[in-house]
C-alpha cells in the first residue's frame, strides 16, 4: 500500500499535514505523538518581525466549530530559525513555513530569508482575516494575489504554496492567479469570517469583533471549493477545513486535494492527525486501493 | 471579583495570586487563544501571557485584567 504523495514538489510519506496556527511549532504536540508520523508540519504564521497578537478574548466556540482572532502572534522569523527550526528538524517530516506580512516588501524580505533556511517549502498566507493590513487584503482579488505571489516567486526557489481565503466571490478566479503567478500549489481554505454576540452583555464575544470560523461547520464549503478549483487549475491542492477523520480526508482527496491539513481538529484531540492517517489506511484496505494517488480528484 | 481582589490586595500591599479563566482552543500552549495582558506592557504594543501554559495562577501584579 502506498500513501506517499508529492505536493508541489514536496515528497511526503503520507498526505496528512497540520494546519498553520493550530500546531504552533510542534513542541506542544510532540508530548502526545511522534511528529515523524506526519506527512508535513505547517508552522504557525511567521512574520519578518515578532507580532504580539490581538486583544483577548481571542477564541470562542460555535456550533460544530470555533471562531478565532489570534492576530498572527508569533516570535518572528529570526527567532524561529534559531529556536524552533532546529527542534523541528529532529523529526523525519517535511517542514513548510506559513509566511505572513503587511506589505509586499515584507513578504519578499521574509521569503528571501526563508529561501536560505533548511525548510521544505513555504505557504504564503494571503488569507488571515484577523489583521488590519496585508494577508486577506491581498488575498481577495485576482490582481492582489498575482502581484504578491509573483514578487515572492522571484526570490523563492523552494516549493511555494499560496493559502487562500474563502471570503471571496469566485475562488476559482483567485486560485488561477496563484497558478498564473508561477506558484507550485494552492492551500484551500483559510477560515470564514464570522461573528458571535454575547446576548447578556449585548456585545461581540471577540475583542476583535469578528474572527475566523473553522472546524467541521465549514467542511462542506471547503470540499466545494477544492472541487471547483481542482476542475480549473493544474497545480496541486492542499485541502483543509473541518477535517477530523480519515473519512473527511478521503472526501477532500476525492474532490481533488493531493494532501490535507488538520486544523481545529487538533484542538478536539491532539492525536487527530495521526488517527486521520490510520483512517486513510483503513479506507484504502477496505476499498482495495493500492496507491492513494489513484483517488485524487476522481469525483 | 478577581479584579476587585487584585485591587484590594495591591492597595493593602498583600501578596496575592489569582486563578484566571479564559476560553481556550488547544489547552496546551500551541494556539495562543487564551491570552491575558502582561502588567506594565506598552499600551501601543501590549504583550500577553497565555492562561493554559503561563497560568492559570498568576501573581496579581503580573497581569492586567
Amino acid at each position: 500500500m502506498n500513501t506517499k504523495i508529492n505536493l508541489a514538489g514536496i515528497e511526503m510519506k503520507n498526505p496528512v499535514t497540520v494546519a498553520s496556527g493550530t500546531f504552533g511549532y510542534g513542541r506542544e504536540y510532540s508530548q502526545f505523538f511522534d511528529l515523524s508520523k506526519l506527512g508535513a508540519i505547517i508552522t504557525k504564521g511567521t512574520s519578518l518581525k515578532p507580532k504580539n497578537g490581538n486583544k483577548p478574548p481571542r477564541v470562542c466556540e460555535t456550533a460544530s466549530g470555533m471562531l478565532n482572532s489570534i492576530g498572527l502572534q508569533n516570535p518572528g522569523v529570526e527567532y524561529f530559525a534559531q529556536n524552533d527550526l532546529p527542534f523541528l528538524r529532529k523529526y523525519d517530516t517535511k517542514i513548510i513555513v506559513n509566511a505572513c506580512g503587511n506589505t509586499i516588501e515584507e513578504y519578499v524580505e521574509l521569503c528571501k530569508i526563508l529561501d536560505k533556511l533548511d525548510i521544505d517549502g513555504v505557504e504564503l498566507n494571503l488569507s488571515c482575516p484577523n489583521v488590519k493590513q496585508g494577508c486577506m487584503a491581498f488575498g481577495n482579488t485576482y490582481e492582489g494575489v498575482k502581484t504578491v505571489t509573483q514578487a515572492v516567486r522571484k526570490v523563492l526557489n523552494k516549493p511555494l504554496l499560496v493559502k487562500l481565503t474563502p471570503n471571496v466571490t469566485n475562488i476559482v478566479e483567485i486560485a488561477k492567479a496563484v497558478e498564473d503567478a508561477g506558484a507550485d500549489g494552492v492551500s484551500l481554505i483559510n477560515t470564514l469570517l464570522g461573528m458571535k454576540i454575547d446576548i447578556q452583555k449585548k456585545a461581540p464575544v471577540l475583542a476583535n469583533i469578528t474572527g475566523g470560523l473553522s472546524g467541521p461547520a465549514i467542511k462542506p464549503v471547503a470540499v466545494r471549493m477544492v472541487y471547483q478549483v481542482a476542475k480549473e487549475v493544474k497545480i496541486p491542492i492542499l485541502g483543509m477545513g473541518g477535517i477530523i477523520s480519515g473519512e473527511d480526508a478521503i472526501e477532500f482527496m476525492l474532490a481533488g486535494a493531493t494532501a490535507i491539513s488538520i486544523g481545529a481538529g487538533n484542538f478536539i484531540d491532539p492525536q487527530t492527525s495521526i488517527k486521520t492517517i490510520q483512517g486513510i489506511e483503513n479506507y484504502m484496505q477496505e476499498q482495495k486501493i493500492e496507491d492513494i494517488n489513484e483517488i485524487i480528484g476522481i469525483v | 471579583m478577581l479584579k476587585a481582589v487584585k485591587e484590594l490586595a495591591e492597595k493593602q500591599n498583600i501578596p496575592c495570586q489569582i486563578s484566571l479563566e479564559e476560553k481556550m482552543g488547544c489547552g496546551i500552549g500551541a494556539c495562543l487563544g487564551c491570552a491575558v495582558k502582561k502588567a506594565q506592557s506598552p499600551k501601543e504594543a501590549p504583550e500577553y501571557y497565555h492562561v493554559c501554559k503561563g497560568g492559570p495562577v498568576f501573581k496579581s501584579t503580573d497581569v492586567e485584567i
